[in-house]
């Protein structure tokens, strides 16, 4: 690990300015991404400017929305008992994951932030675009097994694995920052994250310096009757082979509106607007969800070993529907 | 006399237990010496080539280093033993020998500084130029040598043409890795001209051998000490590499050196468990016994192995087709692929685990070409002899387990077609095996000391054997109590101290069984000296009374494992059998194992908890076998992929199913005093079998190729629907 600088900031536009000024240092969180990325070698910040005291740590709601902290618990939002009733995706998806402890030490924002776990990425030396630019990506031709199907570019295949994020991506989120300079920003969770492109080492629109401070979900009267469901290879304690993030508002059996989410085989959050409008005005049943399932995947790019994602991603949107769809409500 | 205590194959607690929930239990990552100096590596970025140069111009000046070593500064090293039974070196060549490389991570450089941050640092900058060469890392892609010596009896092919029934199946392995919680650690400091080294082992006789040959030394020059070793499963059976260097440099610096394995380097340079391709050829009556047995088995093999000069570590597979079985025909064939790895080495049940995957498999494969009830076809075709000796066990139930196996499972109620049980969208199947493993003990002593305070007798017992989480502290604690009949906490254990009484490996399942007959040999001893203090052979005193008549400080005895009958008269075998329920959703290609029913004869049980323990824990070793774990390396550049706990896949808690082991309360008398055989390694053995079985029963697919993943049962299932 290369030596480094730390402060531990107590005011968001100091932490902001301070790591605006200097162009090797990194936002500290819980720490769960980037201090085992920093052993790998893979992450070498010179100064860590440590966020997780910010005054950013309360979940706050009303009528109209959820605004969340950057630096929430994942465990705490995950527990929210209001959030939970009124955005069941969001607690269902990051109990999907982790281990308690790791919920317990990590934050919303690092959730959002985290990093592929594409082992060419995290083994420090492999030939990989996004850990160093114009290198090569070692995934492409090689054990690509847990890698994207969709989304995927010549330059980086990488999946983008939070649980939390699929759920965020169907929910209109917004991500509020404040930039070094001390301006703020209020963006669109939808366009938050980039694909790789020709640019695989940058995977968020946010600039050098520029702070998350918020989360805000509105109300949506959809969200209520929303699902998280993924598969792993273990029962828990797993990264998703394929999820979904889904949301139906259903009227006497017919879907009047649908929100859907992939996660797990994407090289970012990835909502399915054409699977979502292929649902419309279909009844709730296995066939239509099958149908939307086949719109969801039908621009899937297999590699060498990770053509079964396909079927997989099918199968799990087609559960997490029909599972929702089945709930009394 | 205090009230005799039956505490043998009791419950009893885990003497060792408050030791370690409190912390208070030194593992070798633990020992803080003052001084202590800290290693760390780097590791080959290529799989195959050489180092054309190393830069340490930058390293060198990172605050806190001490000393680089490479191969061109690590200086001699005697010819490390191996093979010869004293120690094993896990790779013929010594770390940083020269420069070629062998495998991806092998060492090229190993860093000291005052602390481990600045050693790692150090090791990062370190520049290397290599010349690679072409690697092979896919047992599937490269040649293989035939070994010699195979074991047949009877005429095979023949056999095979002529037989009724025939079945040609093909099973395969991935690379594993035992994976152990504690990463591979070592403290090493020098005395004066003495070697003092904390590791993390199975085997302090063997550290101790290979050290002391290594920097030339009589032996009792040379101390290991392993109090507390936190899992190995055969990982730590050979001296490691950094072992090795952090003694070299503890000595070239003056000073202690502390070296802790950072995970992927437990995964890239401590053996795996071989990759293999089995092919099994049954030729049997349409009855189902067994007239021919065919066993070719292709394993991996290091590049480096040494071979021929030296046995290349094949897989023992044939260990176990060749004997569980009456089969008048049988013939194993054995090959070796060298391959871009570490050398492969023991992962717990080595051979049992592979080799009954791929018989027990075929034998399903059988049972159902044949319609016969899998259960019955293993009966028909049981032997109460070793099929290839020929030697009768000395003991052996294994119709009992299946029996009892069954009748606790439900077997009877099972409806042999596939597909044939659901439950909501799941297909729930039920398969079994039978477990196996060799009754192994060794020479192997423990000193019992008898000394009296002011409480009375108590007794300390020590010997060279190492606990490795496994329960021997609380089984020789039993036993002693037991023999000399004191309550258990008047008992205290010391274990792993290479100046404390010889013990073998721990490994082979052959520790308790070696030990506790040793232990009890001493305290009959001291028994033996005691009583005859006694003023008429019915008066009840106490040890300590009887020490303090006697005019006796403390008196000790130091007993020996004797095993009894005629040598080579008998075969000692455990046996077991294993059912497992599984459900299986298709379409999600996941199988999760939701209750599993064992059965085990390991003979007399020392101690109930830490047998469940170990039944229990290679059940679950079995499953993560079944369904999740192998290590992948990239084609291109040998580099482990996923070389982490998150990316090398164990089974989590909340894959454990209901687990329900039992075993017969049957001594083995013949094989030592106590009758009693190991329990560490039969957990595992037959448990992929039972839940591939169980998958073929719920779904109709067969999968022969280990582990049973998602995309593998997707395959199939897409196969089916163009069908
Ligand atoms: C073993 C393991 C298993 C896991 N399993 C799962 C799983 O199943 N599903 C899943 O979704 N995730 C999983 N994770 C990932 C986990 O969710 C993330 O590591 C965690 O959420 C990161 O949060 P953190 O606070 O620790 O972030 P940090 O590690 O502190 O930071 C992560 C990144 O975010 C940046 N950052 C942090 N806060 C801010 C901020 N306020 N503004 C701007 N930048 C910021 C940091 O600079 C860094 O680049 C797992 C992680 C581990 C180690
Ligand atoms: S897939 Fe992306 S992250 Fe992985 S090696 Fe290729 S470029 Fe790097």
């Amino acid at each position: 690990m290369r030596p480094f600088a730390y402060v531990d900031e107590r005011d968001v536009a100091g932490a902001a300015a301070a790591v605006h000024a200097a162009p090797g240092a990194m936002f500290l969180a819980g720490g769960t991404t980037l201090v085992d990325l920093m052993r790998q070698g893979v992450l070498a910040p010179d100064l860590l400017v440590d966020v997780h005291r910010l005054p950013l740590g309360d979940i706050e709601l009303d009528d109209r929305r959820a605004r969340i902290g950057a630096c929430v618990r994942n465990a705490q939002l995950a527990e929210h008992p209001e959030l939970r009733a009124r955005w069941p995706v969001v607690g269902e998806a990051l109990l999907s994951g982790m281990s308690p402890q790791l919920r317990n030490m990590s934050t919303v924002a690092g959730n959002i932030l985290q990093r592929t776990r594409c082992s060419y990425y995290r083994d420090g030396h492999s030939p990989c675009n996004k850990r160093v630019p114009g290198s090569g990506c070692a995934a492409i031709g090689g054990h690509d097994r847990d890698h994207a199907i969709l989304g995927a570019g010549p330059r980086c295949i990488a999946v983008f694995p939070s649980d939390l994020a699929t759920a965020l991506a169907i929910l209109d989120a917004i991500v509020y920052t404040r930039r070094g300079d001390g301006g703020a920003r209020r963006l669109p969770f939808d366009g938050f994250h980039l694909a790789p492109g020709d640019t695989p080492e940058r995977e968020t629109i946010l600039d050098h310096g520029e702070l998350v401070t918020h989360l805000e979900l509105p109300t949506l009267a959809i969200a209520r009757c929303s699902h998280y469901f993924k598969v792993g290879d273990r029962s828990s304690y797993s990264f998703a082979l394929a999820s979904a993030a889904v949301a139906l508002d259903l009227e006497r059996g017919i879907v009047r509106d649908a929100r859907i989410a992939l996660g797990g085989v994407a090289t970012r959050p990835w909502r399915c607007p054409d699977a979502e409008q292929a649902l419309r005005g279909k009844p709730a049943e296995l066939s239509s969800f099958r149908a939307a399932a086949d719109v969801a995947l039908a621009g899937a790019v297999a590699g060498r070993h990770n053509g079964f994602k396909i079927d997989l991603a099918r199968h799990v949107l087609v559960r997490a529907l029909t599972e929702l769809a089945a709930r009394p409500r | 006399m205090a009230t005799a205590s039956r505490r043998i194959g009791g419950p009893g607690e885990r003497v060792d237990a408050g030791l370690k929930v409190t912390g208070q239990a030194r593992y070798a990552a633990d020992v803080a010496l003052p001084d202590l100096a800290h290693a760390a590596y780097l590791g080959s970025a290529i799989a195959s080539g050489r180092v054309l140069a190393i830069d340490t111009t930058r390293a060198e000046q990172v605050g806190g280093v001490l000393l680089i070593l490479t191969h061109h500064n690590r200086g001699p090293l005697g010819d490390l033993p191996n093979g010869d039974g004293t120690a094993l070196a896990p790779d013929p060549r010594p770390p940083l020998a020269d420069a070629r490389v062998h495998y991806h991570g092998q060492f090229v450089a190993m860093v000291v500084a005052e602390s481990p941050e600045q050693a790692a640092h150090a090791a990062a900058l370190i520049g290397v130029t290599y010349e690679p060469a072409p690697c092979l890392v896919d047992i599937d892609d490269a040649e293989a040598i035939r070994l010699e010596d195979n074991p047949r009896r009877g005429d095979c092919a023949a056999a095979l043409r002529a037989a009724p029934v025939a079945l040609d199946v093909l099973y395969s392995t991935p690379v594993q890795h035992p994976c152990p919680l504690e990463p591979h650690a070592t403290v090493a400091h020098w005395v004066g001209h003495d070697l003092v080294v904390h590791d993390s082992t199975q085997w302090v006789l063997g550290d101790r051998a290979l050290l002391a040959r290594a920097f030339g030394l009589a032996d009792d020059r040379v101390r290991i000490c392993a109090p507390f070793v936190g899992g190995s499963f055969g990982s730590k059976v050979c001296t490691a590499a950094h072992t090795l260097l952090a003694a070299v440099a503890a000595r070239r610096l003056g000073r202690p050196v502390k070296s802790v394995l950072r995970r992927e380097q437990v995964l890239a340079t401590i053996g795996p468990r071989a990759a293999t391709r089995q092919r099994i050829q049954l030729g049997a009556e349409r009855d189902g016994r067994l007239v021919a047995l065919r066993h070719h088995t292709r394993s991996h093999c290091a590049v480096n192995s040494g071979f021929p000069d030296r046995d290349p570590f094949h897989e023992p597979t044939s260990g176990v087709t060749r004997m569980l079985y009456a089969c008048p025909n049988y013939e194993a064939v054995h090959d070796v692929v060298p391959l871009h790895l570490m050398k492969p080495g023991w992962m717990r049940a080595p051979g049992e685990a592979t080799g009954l995957w791929a018989l027990e498999g075929a034998m399903d494969e059988l049972a159902c070409r044949l319609g016969v009830d899998p259960l019955e076809l293993r009966l028909r075709n049981h032997t109460a002899h070793n099929a290839h000796t020929g030697k009768p066990y000395a003991g052996e139930h294994l119709r009992e387990c299946y029996e009892r196996g069954a009748e606790r499972f439900g077997w009877a109620r099972r409806d042999p077609r596939p597909r044939s049980m659901r439950e909501g969208d799941a297909f729930v199947g039920w398969g079994l095996a039978t477990a196996t493993h060799p009754g192994n003990s060794d020479d192997a002593s423990v000193r019992v000391r008898l000394d009296r305070d002011s409480r009375g007798a108590y007794a300390s017992v020590a010997t060279a054997g190492v606990d490795l989480g496994t329960g021997l502290y609380t089984a020789l604690a039993v036993v002693v109590a037991d023999a000399l009949e004191l309550p258990l906490e008047r008992v205290h254990v010391e274990l792993g101290d290479s100046r404390l009484p010889p013990a073998p490996v721990t490994g082979g399942s052959n520790l308790t069984a070696s030990l506790a007959p040793a232990a009890r040999a001493a305290c009959l001893q001291l028994r033996r000296r005691l009583l005859g203090f006694r003023r008429d052979p019915d008066e009840l005193a106490a040890w300590g009374e009887l020490l303090a008549r006697a005019g006796l400080g403390p008196i000790e005895a130091v007993g020996a494992a004797e095993p009894r009958g005629v040598p080579g008269q008998y075969a000692y075998q455990s046996f077991g059998a294993q059912f497992v329920e599984v459900r299986v959703v298709p379409e999600l290609g996941q199988v999760r194992v939701t209750r599993v029913v064992g059965v085990f004869d390991v003979g007399q049980v020392v101690n109930a908890t830490a047998t469940r323990n170990q039944l229990i824990g290679g059940i679950l070793f079995g499953l993560g076998q079944a369904l999740l774990e192998r290590l992948v390396h990239d084609p291109a550049r040998g580099v482990p992929v996923g070389a982490d706990l998150a990316g090398y896949v164990i089974p989590a808690h909340a894959d454990v199913p209901d687990i329900d082991v039992s075993w017969l309360d049957t001594p083995d008398p013949a094989f030592n005093a106590l009758g009693c055989r190991g329990a560490g390694e039969i957990g595992i053995t037959g448990v992929a079998a039972a839940i591939a079985s169980a998958v073929h029963h719920a779904t109709g697919i067969r999968v022969r190729d280990l582990p049973i993943t998602p995309e593998r049962l997707l395959a199939e299932l897409a196969g089916e629907r163009e069908d």
